[in-house]
């Protein structure tokens, strides 16, 4: 690894270390903790002197994907993220469309209006089958719900 | 002047009447059905009949007694009618929104 790299935390990296991770050591996680999009190699080696061995774990990192030196190659995660966010919910939208025809318009907007994380689209999902049961079609609500979270992986 | 208040106030429910009339003809379009589809169109159905009743308010003078505790009896009666049908309404909505 080259000492004048700066490195980045992955999307992966910053759930690792939101989520505490038990895949990764103490040491690993130390390491992450001081990647900080600013810092080169170099830096990290003369600074964390609380992690053993830097450029091995950094490596070690690197080879798990939880850090990148190509800030690009994040950029290209977040949109390929975004992307698969926006494919699941004109699946939803689709759903809708099939099961509730031309008044399917409100629910898609609301799926429209919501981020693409499964969190909020579970929480969306349930807001519409309560629009659905209270205004559109009683019967169609849950079904609707049960494709919607068979659609996002619930 | 007893008369002049009453006049009044028959020409006041009637716009007031009226007015939700216009209420639930216009939201109509947009509860198709569901929960509270069902029940608009039974209460669309009340306040056309209120509206009917309550036009017929100053001409009770002219109608024979019968025939006016008749309508006012039931206007009564689809009052309370519309009130179970709304405070039902309103429950489950809560009910379905609190779940």
């Amino acid at each position: 690894m080259q000492s004048d790299l700066v490195l980045y935390r992955t999307r992966k990296g910053e759930e690792a270390i939101l989520s505490h991770d038990r895949g990764i050591s103490t040491n690993q996680r130390r390491a992450l903790l001081v990647v900080n999009g600013k810092s080169t190699v170099a830096d990290l080696e003369k600074t964390a002197f609380w992690v053993s061995d830097v450029t091995s774990t950094l490596k070690e990192l690197f080879a798990l994907g939880l850090i990148h030196h190509d800030a690009s190659a994040l950029d290209t995660e977040v949109s390929r993220a975004e992307g698969a966010g926006r494919l699941i919910k004109a699946q939803l939208a689709a759903v809708a469309r099939e099961l509730l025809g031309s008044n399917a318009e409100r629910i898609i907007k609301k799926l429209d209006e919501a981020e693409a994380t499964p969190e909020a689209l579970e929480q969306v999902l349930l807001g519409c089958k309560k629009l659905i049961k209270l205004t559109i079609n009683e019967e169609m609500a849950d079904t609707f719900l049960q494709r919607g979270l068979k659609v996002i992986g619930k | 002047m007893d008369l002049n208040v009453t006049t009044v106030l028959n020409l006041a429910a009637i716009l007031i009447m009226f007015y939700c009339l216009y209420l639930v003809l216009s939201l109509k379009s947009s509860i198709p059905g569901g929960m509270v589809g069902k029940h608009w169109n039974f209460l669309t159905l009340l306040v056309v009949l209120f509206n009917i009743g309550y036009l017929a308010t100053p001409f009770f003078g002219q109608l024979p007694t019968e025939i006016m505790r008749l309508i006012a009896s039931l206007i009564f009666i689809f009052g309370a009618i519309y009130v179970a049908v709304t405070v039902h309404l309103i429950f489950n909505i809560i009910r379905e929104l609190t779940e």
